[in-house]
């Protein structure tokens, strides 16, 4: 059974199984991020990270309380952040982190004004839907936002990447500078809708083919005791 | 390939948790807690419809018992822990309760977890508990209720919500029901749902 299982890791290890996802299966020399856990107070926990690997475009914010996991999404933060508190933690309890940058290339952008009822396209001042731009292996395409009754939105486009972890929609507030992430949509999907919040409806809306670049060391710390 | 490839690295992290499967202990919370495995009943009214652990309201219908829920066997005494994760794969709807411990002895949901617009999670009847349970992403949930004491709520580590309990019959529940101010439609899947007590 052992050999067996070695076998298998062996193969997965030659055929280049691994978390570090390219898009088109480029190899990259990437940057790890190098992440440190601080116990601030015996329930606070505070991570710092260093290194820009290429490409970031947003970085990915996981914990776990075994070191193997189940590893949880805490956030998606802006490319430029290196810092993330973990407030009023369980007690006396084991916490491990990893950081990960986000890779892979969005699609058009396309100005959503809700509660209009119609099908909001790409615009035509974006360079890459106009075709003047060569994009990027696996970029989504043809992305649409479709109104839906009480202000809910329905986002298409078309699947062009290969491995892909998922699809982020990121909507960017009229009033705001940077993009978040919105949804976190399985891979191979088409398709995603939301009951937008008001800032959702005077927005900027794209779509991103998403792959994790390399993780992190793991941080670890243990919490102290609480007054549960 | 696309499919192949992840075919083999799914076979390689089964090996590799054969060689050295790690021993799991996740309860939140110090000392002496003990895992086991209520009963529990499903429950499919109005547009709920239940597959194993995916809870569907296929409807906006903005009225009725709209219910896609998993109900656990009654506790009245001791300290429990419930834990899971739930990922909302669709949400059109908003004001959706996705966990109770409810009351049976005062016939009400003592405390309800709902999620509406933009993936802020709330306590029906209270605040706002966190955000950021937007489409697709998971969030671990862990609730430890001492009856007669306090029941408290943990959003992805971090204790959130602090409430007093009364003495009583209680019950968990979980999946997607329609709260009196919410609609359909919805999907939630949940996953590693384990319960401790002691």
């Amino acid at each position: 059974m052992i050999r067996t299982a070695t076998a298998i890791l062996l193969l997965a290890a030659l055929t280049g199984c691994s978390s570090t996802g390219q898009p088109g299966g480029s190899a990259q020399k990437a940057v790890k991020f190098e992440l440190t856990a601080s116990l601030i107070s015996p329930i606070d926990i505070t991570l710092d990270w260093s290194g820009t690997p290429a490409d970031v475009t947003s970085t990915i914010v996981e914990f776990a309380t075994e070191p193997e996991g189940r590893y949880t999404i805490l956030d998606f933060l802006p490319a430029g952040e290196h810092t993330y508190k973990h407030p009023d933690l369980m007690p006396k309890t084991p916490f491990y982190y990893r950081v990960t940058p986000v890779l892979g290339p969005a699609s058009a952008t396309v100005d959503v004004r809700l509660p209009a009822a119609t099908t909001f396209r790409a615009g035509t001042t974006d360079a890459a839907s106009r075709g003047s731009v060569k994009a990027a292996a696996g970029t989504p395409t043809n992305v649409t936002a479709k109104s839906l009754p009480d202000n809910g939105i329905r986002v298409t486009w078309t699947d062009n990447a290969t491995d892909e972890e998922g699809y982020l929609l990121e909507i960017k507030p009229h009033d705001k500078a940077e993009y978040r992430v919105a949804g976190f949509i399985d891979p191979d999907s088409t398709f995603t809708e939301l009951s937008t919040v008001p800032e959702e409806r005077n927005a900027t809306y794209r779509v991103r083919a998403f792959y994790r670049g390399q993780a992190s060391n793991l941080a670890h710390q243990t919490t102290g005791t609480g007054t549960p | 390939m696309k499919k192949r490839s992840r075919a083999l690295c799914a076979l390689a992290s089964v090996a590799g948790l054969m060689l050295s499967a790690p021993t799991a202990f996740a309860e939140v919370e110090p000392g002496g807690w003990t895992s086991y495995s209520p009963t529990f009943t499903v429950q499919q009214r109005g547009c709920g419809v239940v597959n194993n652990l995916t809870f569907q309201l296929t409807c906006s219908t903005g009225s009725g018992d709209q219910r896609a829920e998993r109900r656990y066997a009654t506790y009245s005494s001791g300290t429990r822990q419930f834990e899971g994760y739930f990922r909302i794969s669709s949400m059109a709807g908003t004001r959706i309760s996705l966990k109770q411990t409810f009351n049976e002895s005062a016939a009400g949901p003592f405390f309800m977890l709902a999620v509406e617009r933009g993936g802020r999670l709330y306590r029906v009847g209270g605040d706002t508990i966190a955000t950021g349970a937007t489409v697709g992403t998971t969030v671990r949930v862990n609730t430890v209720h001492v009856v007669g004491s306090a029941h408290r709520t943990y959003i992805n580590g971090s204790q959130r919500h602090s409430m007093s309990s009364p003495g009583g019959n209680f019950y968990d529940k979980f999946g997607s029901y329609r709260t009196d101010s919410g609609a359909g439609p919805i999907t939630t899947v949940w996953s590693d749902v384990r319960f401790w007590r002691k």
